[in-house]
This record gives structure tokens, sequence and C-alpha cells, in this order.
């Protein structure tokens, strides 16, 4: 799965901001704004990841179980696909 | 085509209306030749693209190619009504008006090259702001707010109660940075009015106007800011324009003046700001 074209992801006053620009702008004039993790992991989605490594790098960067890391991607995927700024 | 020299950039305009860019734009020529063009043109034709766009919005169709993008705007008929293209470069900026779809192609010609010199604008990492800036005492106040808070009618209070006070740009000053300082300057494009000087200022401060039952100065958490400064930004359709925007806010948002006003609708309301933002300065008098 991959985060769509056209969303940029910047920290902008201590806070991670995502803004949809062309087609997506056009679609959803909102900003998301996430925490340390969901940049982590949309920086990720960015590139393209599935599920098992997106719970591998929490775990790896946050030193948590895999039962947390597997909810915490769970509803952060969920999240994206709300907002259907995912490809899967 | 003629040269101007707007916010620090070089540029060749075309126009054929002179509604709104006469005594406007012409106050910002130059010698110096241009790097960017914008070429605006009222014909009687306009060939339809023959390619799928990449994607359209309502009657608005945009088409994304390796060098250049198109926006193409449809009639109900279907006739192409407004084509826009721009390299990706920014270099070179071309508008075509359909002379009979079109109603006021004066109007149309100024708003949509500002779109088009805004746009350039970011790509030279100029931030425009939707705010009336003035100038006092050789550096700009800028007041940002939704269209109808009363920006203007702020700023013209400010030239009223005191002496000096001058319009730099009525609707969308452009913010830049030189020598690590904030600069503001005027532009051609500065809303129905079309009130602007071809200035440079440095940066006293952003003020975000609202309206109030009294005049009340705030100071702004940096998240507040952050959500002022979304508002009254413009918000670019391109992905790199996007972060240009985004760094020029961050930058902003760290390093410069910013208080939220809440303003009554009198000249009053000049002194209780003024008062806040030249407090040092009068206390070292």
């Amino acid at each position: 799965m991959k985060i769509k074209e056209g969303y940029v992801l910047r920290s902008v006053a201590d806070q991670h901001l995502v803004v949809p620009t062309g087609e997506e702008g056009v679609n959803f004039n909102g900003i998301i704004t996430l925490n340390d993790s969901g940049k982590l992991l949309f920086e990720r989605l960015k590139k393209g990841a599935e599920p098992k490594a997106l719970v591998a790098l929490l775990m790896e960067t946050y030193d948590v179980s895999k039962e947390t890391a597997n909810e915490d991607v769970k509803a952060f995927i969920e999240t994206l696909k709300s907002k259907n700024i995912i490809v899967l | 085509m003629k040269h101007y020299k707007i916010a620090g950039i070089l540029i060749g305009v075309h126009y054929e209306h002179t509604g709104y860019f006469n005594n406007n734009i012409e106050k910002y020529r130059t010698d110096e030749l241009p790097e960017y063009t914008i070429d605006v043109r009222t014909v009687d034709h306009i060939q339809a693209p023959v390619d799928k766009p990449s994607y359209t919005y309502k009657n608005r169709h945009i088409h994304k190619e390796r060098d250049k993008e198109m926006l193409v705007v449809y009639t109900k008929d279907n006739a192409v009504k407004i084509q826009m293209t721009h390299t990706v470069d920014y270099k070179t900026q071309r508008i075509l008006l359909h002379k009979d779809h079109v109603k006021d192609l004066a109007e149309m010609e100024y708003v949509l090259s500002g779109l088009q010199f805004m746009q350039l604008a970011l790509y030279k990492n100029r931030l425009p702001l939707h705010a009336s800036a003035i100038c006092l005492n050789d550096e700009a106040i800028l007041f940002a707010a939704s269209s109808g808070t009363g920006k203007s009618t702020h700023a013209s209070y400010w030239q009223k109660a005191i002496e000096g006070v001058s319009i730099i740009n009525d609707d969308k000053p452009l913010i830049y940075k030189e020598d690590n300082q904030f600069m503001v300057s005027g532009s051609p494009w500065s809303g129905k009015d079309s009130i602007n000087q071809n200035v440079q200022y440095p940066l006293k401060a952003i003020v975000f106007l609202d309206r109030g039952t009294s005049n009340t100065v705030f100071s702004l958490t940096v998240n507040e800011a952050l959500k002022r400064f979304m508002k009254d930004a413009m918000r670019p359709g391109d992905e790199r324009l996007m972060q240009n925007a985004l760094d020029l806010i961050d930058a902003l948002i760290h390093e410069a003046q910013y208080v939220r006003y809440t303003v009554t609708n009198h000249i009053d309301s000049v002194k209780p700001l003024y008062d806040v933002l030249y407090k040092e300065e009068n206390h070292e008098d």
C-alpha cells in the first residue's frame, strides 16, 4: 500500500502537517496533523509498504510490543482509508 | 512585451486591457531583461486539447505533461473559454481568453495574470498573504483576514490616524526573506481597487484581524498562528510551491512578530494596536 501522489508532508512549527495538492487538493481541502509515529509511518507509506513492515518499523523505533504496534498500524491505516489518501 | 521588476522578479508581461493595469503596473517598469513572461491574449478561437486530462474539477480540465501544465476551462456547451499554460520552471506562462465566452475580459485578464504571477512568486520563495499591508516609519505592518473582515477599512483608519502611513498592497502583499530579514513587497495585483506601490520594506508585524466588540490584542500560540497562516496564505496546487509556502510559514512562525487583534469598526481601533506594536520603542524614548 502507498500514499497517493500529491500529499506534502512537512513539519511546521513543531507540527507534522499533511497538505494535499493537485488533484488531491481539489478532492480534500483540509490539513491532517500527525504525531511522531504517524509521521514515521506516513514517510514509509509514501514510498510504499505493507502493514507487516510498518509494525516492524514501530517496534524497532519505539520499543513497543507487537500487539501495540499492530493496533497502532491498523488504526493509522483505517484513518488514511477513511480520508481516501491511500492506495491499497 | 514590456519589462517589469516586481518583488525583485524580472518579468515580461503582455496585457491587452487597461481597465485594471493602467497607472498600476507601469510603476514597476524596468530596463532589465525579463527572466519570466506572462502573455495574455484575447482570441476568437481556442483549440480544445485532444489528450485526456490528468484530472478534472467541475468545468476545469488539468493537463499535466513532463515540461508544462495546462488548465482548460469549458463553457456549458463544451467550448473552451480560458486556457492557461505554464512551463514547469514558470519561465513561460500564457493565458488565452475567448472574446465571446469570457464576460469581463479586463477583469479576467487581471485576476488570472495575478494568479499566474502569485504561483511564480511562490516558485521564487515569495509568500502571497491575504492581507492589507501598510508602511509606517519604513516598516511594513500586515493586516491579515478573510474577505469581508475589514482589513482594508482598518488600513484606511491607520492612514487617517497617523501621518505618513501609506498602503503597500491592499490584497496580497508578498513576504520574502532577504539578508536574514523578512521583507514585504507590493505588486500590481492588489484586489478590486488596485491599490499598491512598487516598494519593499522590512516586516514589522503581521496582525490577524477578527471583528469584535472591543479593540483587544492577543498573543497567539505557535499552533494558533499556524492555523491563521494556513488560512490566509495562498494554497497552491503544485507540490513544490506548497513546500516553499510551508517553508516560509515555518520561518515566519518562529521568527516574525504576529498578534491577533479583535477590532471594532472605528478609527479608535488604531491606538490600542499601535501602543502594543511600538511599546518598546516608546519606552526607549
